[in-house]
């Protein structure tokens, strides 16, 4: 019976215990780095290629990923290592008892926007392929057969999905091929087109060179923020802190900047980002052929690690806390295979305000998090609170939600949006030198600091070491 | 680092434990004896955090910038 338990933990989102966290490092790593790496990454790529070229480009994207990385990390790891728990149960301390269904909805709408977004694109590289190979059936054109290739996505992610984190750890060891695919492709690229690549100009270039080096850090912090979402479920797999720190950094935070380069290049050389559009010109039918099943790989890894860490995510409402796995797949599944067979088109080209609203929401949400954990808790998480409920619990608050988290995060937003409008570009004041993300994170922590301090702490609530 | 729950500070909680799911339960209580909790990070795990989070992207920066 407890075996059965211990078995079936890795689909649950009670903690889990250290003889069930297996993941090394190398697994660890290779799990995340196939996580990473999709189709996002020439997005990504194509929105730095507009303001950089390749060079600054390349080395404003590195950079910014990595600080972003490193933001995720320290917010949300330290408590998902320590426990075994994913990461909207790691909000608990911070929102309450009750309040951690701010960040829940966050991850869920991050998760879906984003899987919605994978698949789609999944589905339009196996349609493609289809196509190249001949095995289109006759009469169906593209757009018609998406809806069906979605559905099949799902399906296949569903299947995978029903051996829990066991199901994500076999399907990365083969998965992760595609990242060196993607790099070959880069290579294959940048081998080429040199010459073109280093005299290209950017189309969408600012006057101000300040203004779109900081935009290229901006646009690395916001799309790796992204991980908050995933790496508590991933992470949890791993028994050992001491051993997560440079699989997630190179493992999860490097392999973004790397792939997106592809979409900087080709952006910059022949105005698109999509390898699978530009591959054949390059190197014909066998080319198109290994760029299409790439395609396909890559977002089918990251919506497997996606899907996963949004149903365990999900399973912190306590209704849902103990349906079996399968249904629970499809309560996480239904809603992305919606979006993905009735309105392809609208999440297809709302990829910049998902990539946006990423990062006025986790931005805020990191600096709250890593104040709370080392400057408030001083490193003491109480993980039996997490699980308590009841009126005067440790992390009950006022009606289990913290005001000083939900004021916080409402600052935090309201700065990233003063500072970058996320939808239009449009900048203000210090954003030039600073970004949006990081005055955002640190305008956040010392809210939630002044007013834990100042009203949280002096009510006893929030089991503080120096409350009441 | 996990606290037991006789160091808990003062709070004005109540006083009694809310009673957990059984399998929740032993859970919670493996990890408070702290024998299968994981540990934070060590210095090791800072160093390279530091090196990859924050020195390497200034030297790219900087780089990118005058390079």
């Amino acid at each position: 019976m407890s075996e059965n338990r211990e078995a079936a933990a890795d689909t649950g989102v009670w903690p889990l215990l250290r003889r069930e966290r297996t993941w090394s490092p190398w697994r660890l790593g290779i799990a995340l780095a196939t996580a990473a790496a999709a189709t996002w990454c020439y997005l990504i790529g194509e929105y730095a290629g507009y303001y950089l070229n390749f060079f600054q480009g390349s080395l404003a994207l590195t950079a910014g990923s990595m600080i972003g990385m490193l933001l995720v990390l320290l917010a949300a790891g330290p408590i998902c290592i320590r426990f075994g728990i994913e990461s909207v149960a790691s909000t608990k301390p911070q929102f309450g008892s009750k309040g951690w269904v701010i960040p829940a909805l966050m991850q869920l709408l991050s998760i879906i926007g984003w899987n919605a977004m994978l698949l789609i694109f999944f589905a339009k590289a196996l349609t493609q392929l289809l196509s190249v190979l001949g095995w289109l059936p006759a009469g169906l054109g593209v757009m018609q057969i998406i809806p069906f290739t979605t559905l099949a996505a799902c399906a296949i992610v569903f299947f995978v999905l029903l051996w829990g984190a066991s199901g994500v750890t076999h399907l990365s060891n083969v998965l992760v091929a595609h990242v060196f695919v993607g790099l070959w492709m880069l290579y294959l690229l940048v081998s080429q087109r040199w010459p073109e690549l280093i005299a290209a100009k950017p189309a969408l270039a600012h006057p101000d060179p300040v203004w779109n080096y900081t935009t290229g850090i901006e646009i690395g912090i916001c799309s790796l923020l992204s991980w908050w979402a995933y790496i508590g479920a991933l992470i949890r797999m791993a028994p050992d802190g001491r051993k997560i720190a440079v699989p997630v950094m190179v493992g999860m935070g490097l392999p973004v900047p790397l792939l997106s380069l592809i979409g900087v290049a080709g952006i910059l050389v022949l105005k698109t980002s999509d390898p699978s559009s530009w591959l054949r010109n390059v190197g014909g039918h066998l080319y198109a052929v290994v760029a299409l099943a790439f395609v396909a790989a890559a977002n089918f890894g990251t919506a497997i690690a996606g899907i996963y860490a949004s149903a365990i995510g999900l399973r912190n409402f306590r209704r849902l806390e103990k349906l079996p796995w399968l249904v629970m797949l499809l309560v996480t599944i239904m809603p992305v295979a919606c979006l993905g067979v009735f309105v392809p088109e609208l999440v297809f080209n709302k990829f910049s305000t998902i990539l946006a609203l990423i990062g006025v929401c986790f931005a805020p949400l990191c600096g709250i998090q890593i104040a709370d954990y080392y400057v408030l808790r001083r490193r003491q998480i109480d993980i039996r609170a997490i699980y308590e409920t009841r009126p005067g619990s440790r992390y009950y608050f006022w009606a289990g939600f913290n005001p000083a988290a939900v004021v916080a995060l409402v600052v935090g937003i309201a700065v990233y949006v003063y500072l970058l409008n996320p939808l239009t570009y449009e900048s203000r004041g210090p954003y030039r030198f600073l970004t949006a993300s990081l005055p955002t994170t640190l305008v956040s922590a010392l809210v939630y600091i002044a007013i834990t301090r100042l009203i949280v702490v002096r009510a006893g609530r929030g089991g503080y070491p120096n409350s009441n | 680092m996990t606290e037991r729950p006789a160091d808990r500070p003062a709070t004005g909680a109540t006083p009694t434990r809310e009673p957990l799911d059984p399998e929740l339960e032993r859970r919670v209580a493996a990890l408070e004896s702290g024998t299968d909790a994981g540990s934070d990070f060590d210095a090791a795990s800072w160093f390279w955090m530091v090196m990859l989070g924050i020195v390497g992207p200034v030297v790219l920066l900087v780089w990118g910038w005058f390079g």
